[in-house]
């Protein structure tokens, strides 16, 4: 269970998130404009802050300003921006992790028990070894069998992904969801493309599969060949 | 329009110096001829001085050794003779010169003859009449006018030329500002909204130029305007959908909420191609863009998962460099989507091909089953697509002004051809 603080000002969303989340036991506070969310955030110093940008009173960029000027505490942005450069300065602004609308209830808990996982266990998320292949999360950096890997920041963010979950298949979909956020679009191409470059660069193929295997209509996992 | 004005110049300045060099040119014959006959006057004046002269100490009448001596002493032996009074005649002219008969009449006078002219002055002594005849020739009378003609054509075309470059340098100032405005206009009608021009040449198209780079200014801010409102739409319908999903997902499991949610996926879809189009439409990115070589890349991106599907992939490019008037976003979407349909709607190991031809046309065509034409309307595909991609490609193409086709290839399945124009 985790103390979430929400601070947005739709009612509908704001109400049914409150509830859903509620009901999967967590505790939750939610506040409909930035300065009260502001003032909550700070002194009641919640597990994780959930933040719209489009507040009525003050734009969630600059709240997010404002906690990160004086607090740690984790933030999940929720924005109806996808652009990269809107994404990109909401991490820089201090954004732990973000959500592009319209999301699930799913969706976002996910994001927060990831979240959560990470901020709980730092040492281990940040360099995973397996077998050859390491992967430094917070360094952005990869190598296999001692040299290092030449990732474009998909590559390595689908294989960060993977790599998270050592031997666990996963979805398609969770995959367009968590690493392309497009949870209800986005095309299996798309990904598919995506892991032939990495198999070529881990020096594989579909055919003679090392680390990564596709499970046909399942997902695909990242296994230690060498286990 | 330069060569014009050069024209206009030359005719002008012709004008003008036909009206000068003509005259000039009359005027120097006529001195040439008045210089020539005055020079013979002289003479023939000075031998008729000298005899009258001689004669006035002597016996009256002019006397054959009186008028050799005179004509030795100041006689052109080619020009000039002396007629005495009984017909004999010192120097070379003929007896029967009807010139030198009217002179012995008393006249002093100049006559035209066939070789030119000849002044003709009687000698008065002794009751008897002497005539000096002092022949001018044509080459004497036009000596000088040749160079002088040559002198005044020089003249006239080195005027002519300078008319001519005057005329250039000038249309140049207004022309080359209106070359640029003219360059600029072009570049803007195809979508380079970032083009600008810079004032020059007379105050009317420096006044030209300043409206024009307000023109485009404004364009942009438009567009820029039009961009910000695509985002705010995307915020305005997002906001709400992830009300409804969240909605939706809170109901009692069953056949209704699945049906919903699957409903709220296409609104979502529908909602985020309207945006991908304001936002596509809205880009001032410049319209000319390399087909070959953003072809190139693509193929290059997709041929892994190719190799992955053991697909035949081939790509063919009839040149190594092919401007297309298309921003590089949109041709690299439509290269995307064509592909990925590939991907999508065709078994692993079945072959495909792009080829991009010297006219500006990007082919993609797969030996999969095919589809029928009315695949580029929404919602009207076969094969079990949703006809989605091809909607876009169709869309993006169209706002690019390229022509858009769909049909069967060679390879047996289906062909989409993008007829771009060409831009260098």
């Amino acid at each position: 269970m985790a103390s979430i603080l929400i601070i947005e000002d739709d009612q509908r969303i704001r109400e049914r998130i409150t509830r859903a989340l509620a009901e999967r036991g967590h505790a939750i506070d939610a506040r409909r404009s930035g300065f009260e969310g502001l003032s909550v955030a700070l002194e009641e110093q919640p597990d994780v802050v959930v933040l719209d940008l489009g507040l009525p009173d003050i734009d969630g960029t600059e709240v997010l300003k404002m906690i990160r000027a004086v607090s740690n505490v984790p933030v999940i942005v929720a924005t109806a921006r996808s652009e990269e450069s809107t994404i990109v300065s909401l991490l820089d602004a201090g954004a732990d992790d973000y959500v592009i609308k319209p999301y699930s209830v799913d969706h976002l808990e996910a994001r927060i028990r990831a979240l959560l996982r990470r901020l709980d266990d730092p040492a281990a998320s940040a360099v995973i070894t397996i077998g050859g292949l390491v992967i430094d999360r917070s360094g952005r950096e990869a190598s296999l069998d001692g040299m290092e890997l030449d990732l474009s920041r998909k590559e390595f963010d689908l294989l960060a992904h993977l790599a998270g979950r050592i031997g666990e298949v996963i979805s398609k979909r969770e995959l367009l969801a968590e690493v392309w956020r497009e949870p209800y679009g986005g095309s299996d191409s798309t990904i598919d493309v995506h892991l032939s470059w990495l198999r070529r660069k881990l020096g594989e193929s579909a055919a003679e599969p090392r680390y990564l295997r596709t499970v046909r209509g399942v997902g695909v996992k990242l296994i230690d060949p060498t286990a | 329009m330069r060569r014009r004005l050069a024209l206009q110049a030359v005719a002008v300045t012709s004008l003008i110096v036909l009206s000068f060099v003509v005259p000039l040119g009359i005027l120097a014959s006529r001195q040439a001829r008045d210089r020539a006959l005055s020079v013979a006057e002289r003479e023939a004046q000075s031998i008729a001085t000298a005899i009258a002269v001689a004669t006035s100490f002597s016996e009256p009448g002019v006397t054959t050794s009186t008028a050799r001596s005179v004509f030795d002493a100041f006689g052109r032996p080619d020009d000039t003779s002396i007629h005495l009074a009984d017909g004999q005649i010192i120097g070379i002219g003929s007896p029967d010169d009807p010139d030198v008969a009217v002179a012995r009449g008393g006249s002093a006078f100049t006559a035209k003859t066939n070789d030119g002219a000849a002044v003709l002055i009687p000698i008065l002594s002794g009751g008897q009449t002497a005539v000096v005849r002092v022949a001018v020739s044509q080459a004497q009378l036009s000596k000088g006018v040749k160079a002088a003609w040559s002198v005044l054509a020089g003249l006239a075309i080195a005027l002519l030329g300078i008319a001519v470059f005057a005329a250039d340098r000038l249309g140049r100032s207004v022309i080359d500002p209106v070359e640029r405005l003219r360059s600029a206009a072009v570049a803007l009608g195809t979508g380079d909204l970032a083009t600008r021009v810079e004032p020059g040449g007379p105050p009317e198209i420096v006044e030209v130029a300043h409206t024009f780079n307000d023109l485009a200014e404004r364009l942009g801010d438009l567009l820029q305007e039009e961009r910000e409102a695509a985002a705010d739409l995307s915020h305005g319908l997002r906001t709400p959908l992830t009300a409804l999903r969240l909605q939706v997902e809170g109901m009692e499991g069953g056949h209704i909420r699945d049906g919903l949610l699957d409903d709220v996926s296409l609104v979502e879809n529908a909602a985020d191609r309207v945006i991908f189009e304001a936002r596509t439409r809205g880009s001032d990115a410049p319209r000319r863009t390399d087909l070959a070589a953003i072809t190139q890349a693509r193929a290059s991106f997709w041929e892994p998962l190719a190799s992955d599907q053991e697909r035949s992939m081939t790509t063919r490019l009839d040149a190594t460099k092919l401007w297309v008037s298309a921003t590089e976003t949109d041709v690299t979407t439509i290269l995307d989507t064509l592909i990925e349909n590939v991907f999508a709607h065709t078994d692993p190991g079945t072959p495909f091909a792009i080829s991009v031809t010297e006219d500006g046309t990007l082919t993609v065509a797969d030996g999969g089953s095919g589809f029928e034409a009315t695949s580029a309307r929404r919602g009207r595909s076969g094969g079990g697509s949703t006809g989605l991609g091809l909607d876009i490609v169709g869309r993006i193409a169209r706002h690019n002004d390229a022509h858009f086709d769909i049909g069967a290839s060679s390879l047996g399945g289906a062909e989409v051809s993008i007829a771009f124009k060409l831009r260098p």
